[in-house]
C-alpha cells in the first residue's frame, strides 16, 4: 500500500508545540521515516510548506527571510531525500472549496494511495482516501508480503525518470519508431558489446525475426530444448519448422551439449539454446558442433540479459542472439517489447526490414515480414531501466548468493552456475522432492513462488504431432515434476530469504 | 564560574532554562537571558545551517487555525504581490 503525507503532518513533525499536541503524527511520521518505501509528498504540498514554515520562522524566531528560505530548503531536501514526489495529475477533480486538497487526493489517487492527514475537512469529504495518523498506525502492514517479481518498487523508484521520458514521448507523439528506439538500440550495443541491437515487439517475435533472417522455412529441423517456454519451439513450428529436442543438463536445466550431435541430420539448419533461468548453456561445446556441422546458433536470452558466457555478453553469442523485456524479465518494460542481436551487419539490415512488413523503402516489399516494431514508449522505459541496471543485475546476483546461503543444508537441490557463466538470475529456482506441499505451505505464509515449466515441451498438446512421447526426455520429465522458483528481484531483504528459508524448511 | 551559550532556539532555550533551573538549589543562577542571536544571523552560516538545520527550524508557534484560515489566504496574496508574481 501506498501512503501520502499530507501538509499538517509535515508540519507537525517541525514544531515542538504540535509534537506534544499531536502524538500520532510523529508517531505515523517517524513510522514512515525508517520503513523509507511507498511514502509520498504531493508536489502540490512544497511550496505550501515552505510558505507556512518561512512565515513562522520570521515571525517567531525573527530570521529574515532570505535565512528563512534558506532553512527551509533543508526541510524540502529533507523530504525529498526520505519520500518520494507524487505528481498531481491532469485528471484532478477540483473543489473550488479547498482546491490544495484536490490536488493532494488527485495525488494520491494518481499513485493509489491513503492521504495521511489530520484535516477533518479532508477526512470527513474524502473518506475512502483519507486516513487519520491513528488509523495508519493501527492499520499498517506488519505482515510478511513477499512480492514475487516486486515491479511496483521498481517503478516508484525510478519513476521520475520514467515520467519523464514517457511524458517526452508522449508531448511528441513519435509513438513509432520515434527517437528513444534508436536510442536504447545504441544502448543496448554499448551494453552488450554485440554490434547490432534492433528492438522489437516481443521475445518470441525476436526469435522469428531471427529465423526468417537465417531463412528458416517448412521442413527445416531446428535443435532445442524442450524445457523452456512454449514460445521456443512454438516459433519454430510457426514457420512451418520442425522443433527436434535434446535432453537438458541435469545441473544447469540448459541443452546438454553431449546430446546434440546424434540429432543432426540433413534438414538441421539451427541449433537453438535457451539460456534458462538467466544462464548460458555450454556456448564452447555447442558452438564447436555449429562450426563442425555448418549450422547456425541463435541464443534464446529471453530470461538472460546482462549475463556472460566466457566473459562475453549472452546478447553477443551465437549468430543471433535475442532477448525479452517482459514485464517480469530482469529487464523488462511495461508491456512486450525485445530484442535481437548480432554482429552481421547483413542480418541486422535484413532483420530490421523484416520488422517493418519486410519493406526496403516506404511501401516496397523485399520480404515477407511482420509489424514487429518495440514501440517509442516501451523503448524510453527500457532506456529508463537499463541505465540502473548494472545495478539491478548486481542485486539479483546478490539474493540468489544469499538464497543459495541460506538453504544450503535444505533437502533441495539448489541452482548450478557453471564457472565460465554469471546469470541474470531471471529466476531463482530450487528442486523440491514434495513440491505441491511446500508450495502450499509458502502459499500460507504470504510466500509465493511459480513453476517454470510444469510440463516440457515433448508433451504439450500441441506439439503432439511430432510423436513425442512420456519418457523420452527423462531429465526435462522430472525437473518438470520438481521445480520451484522463488520471490526473485533486486530487493528481497536479508529478513524475507531468512523468513522465506525457515518456511521451506517446516 | 560563568557560562555563556548560544541557543539557536527558542524552544530549545526553554528546555535549557528549564535544566537550569533544577540547580537552583546548589547555587546555579542565570545572571542574564540575551536574545543576542535573534537579530544577528552572521552565525547562521551555510555550514552552521547544514548541521544544526533541524534545531534552527524548529518552532513551537501554534498556527493549526492559520493554515487555510481567511488571513492564510490574504498573506498568501501578498506573498504573491511581494514578490511580484500578481
Amino acid at each position: 500500500m501506498n501512503y501520502l503525507l499530507d501538509v499538517n503532518i509535515i508540519l507537525d513533525y517541525f514544531n515542538d508545540r504540535r509534537r506534544e499536541q499531536f502524538k500520532t503524527s510523529i508517531e505515523a511520521f517517524n513510522y514512515c521515516y525508517e520503513k523509507n518505501e511507498n511514502i509520498f509528498l504531493s508536489s502540490s504540498s512544497f511550496d505550501n510548506i515552505a510558505f507556512l514554515k518561512i512565515k513562522e520562522l520570521k515571525e517567531e524566531k525573527g530570521y529574515s527571510t532570505k535565512k528563512s528560505k534558506e532553512l527551509v530548503a533543508e526541510i524540502i531536501n529533507f523530504l525529498i531525500d526520505k519520500f518520494k514526489i507524487a505528481k498531481t495529475p491532469s485528471y484532478m477533480e477540483i473543489d473550488y472549496e479547498d482546491i490544495e486538497d484536490s490536488q493532494i487526493i488527485a495525488s494520491a489517487k494518481a499513485i493509489n494511495a491513503k492521504v495521511i492527514t489530520r484535516d477533518k475537512g479532508m477526512l470527513k469529504k474524502y473518506s475512502n482516501i483519507a486516513i487519520t495518523p491513528q488509523d495508519f498506525l493501527e492499520n499498517r502492514e506488519n505482515k510478511n508480503n513477499i512480492d514475487f517479481a516486486n515491479l511496483k518498487k521498481q517503478y516508484f523508484m525510478y519513476q521520475p525518470e520514467l515520467e519523464e521520458e514517457m511524458d517526452k514521448v508522449l508531448n511528441n507523439s513519435s509513438y513509432i519508431m520515434g527517437s528513444a528506439v534508436k536510442e536504447l538500440e545504441e544502448n543496448l550495443e554499448t551494453f552488450t558489446g554485440a554490434k547490432n541491437a534492433i528492438t522489437c515487439s516481443s521475445g518470441t517475435d525476436a526469435l522469428l525475426l531471427a529465423m526468417m533472417a537465417l531463412d528458416i522455412e517448412p521442413d527445416d529441423e531446428v535443435i532445442t530444448t524442450p524445457f523452456t517456454f512454449i514460445a521456443t519451439a512454438e516459433t519454430i513450428a510457426f514457420l512451418g519448422a520442425k522443433p527436434i529436442f535434446v535432453d537438458i543438463d541435469e545441473k544447469t536445466y540448459n541443452i546438454d551439449p553431449s546430446k546434440i550431435e546424434e540429432k543432426i541430420t540433413s534438414k538441421t539448419k539451427v541449433i537453438m539454446p535457451v539460456s534458462l533461468y538467466g544462464q548460458a548453456s555450454d556456448m564452447e561445446a555447442i558452438e564447436a558442433i555449429a562450426k563442425k556441422h555448418n549450422l547456425k546458433v541463435i541464443v534464446d536470452g529471453a530470461q538472460s540479459f546482462g549475463s556472460s558466457f566466457n566473459g562475453v555478453s549472452d546478447s553477443n553469442l551465437g549468430d543471433i542472439s535475442t532477448t525479452s523485456f517482459f514485464p517480469a524479465k530482469p529487464l523488462g518494460c511495461f508491456g512486450d517489447g525485445g530484442a535481437v542481436f548480432t554482429n552481421s551487419d547483413e542480418l541486422a539490415q535484413k532483420i530490421k526490414s523484416l520488422r517493418v512488413h519486410g519493406q526496403s523503402k516506404r511501401y516496397h516489399h523485399k520480404y515477407i515480414g511482420m509489424g514487429g516494431r518495440m514501440d517509442t514508449l516501451q523503448c524510453a522505459i527500457v532506456d529508463v531501466k537499463l541505465k540502473h541496471y548494472k545495478k539491478d543485475l548486481a542485486l539479483r546476483q546478490e539474493v540468489a548468493s544469499k538464497y543459495s546461503e541460506a538453504l544450503k543444508d535444505k533437502e533441495l537441490v539448489l541452482p548450478f552456475l557453471d564457472e565460465r557463466a554469471t546469470s541474470a538470475f531471471a529466476q531463482y529456482s530450487v528442486r523440491v522432492k514434495d513440491r505441491d506441499a511446500v508450495q502450499a505451505r509458502l502459499k500460507e505464509q504470504g510466500i509465493p513462488t511459480a513453476v517454470h515449466y510444469p510440463m516440457p515441451l515433448h508433451l504439450q498438446e500441441c506439439f503432439a504431432y511430432l510423436g513425442y512421447k512420456k519418457g523420452d526426455f527423462p531429465i526435462s520429465e522430472a525437473v518438470s515434476e520438481e521445480i520451484m522458483s522463488l520471490p526473485m528481484n533486486p530487493y528481497v531483504s536479508d529478513d524475507e530469504i531468512e523468513y522465506i528459508s525457515n518456511v521451506i524448511k517446516g | 564560574m560563568q557560562l555563556i551559550i548560544d541557543i539557536p532556539s527558542t524552544s530549545l532555550g526553554d528546555k535549557i532554562i528549564q535544566i537550569l533551573n533544577a540547580f537552583k538549589n546548589d547555587g546555579v543562577k542565570i545572571k542574564k537571558q540575551v536574545e543576542s542571536q535573534k537579530n544577528d544571523e552572521s552565525l547562521l552560516t551555510k555550514e552552521y545551517i547544514k548541521e544544526n538545520w533541524r534545531e534552527l527550524v524548529m518552532t513551537s508557534g501554534d498556527s493549526s487555525d492559520y493554515y487555510k484560515s481567511d488571513q492564510y489566504y490574504e498573506d498568501r496574496a501578498k506573498d504573491y504581490e511581494e514578490r511580484g508574481k500578481i
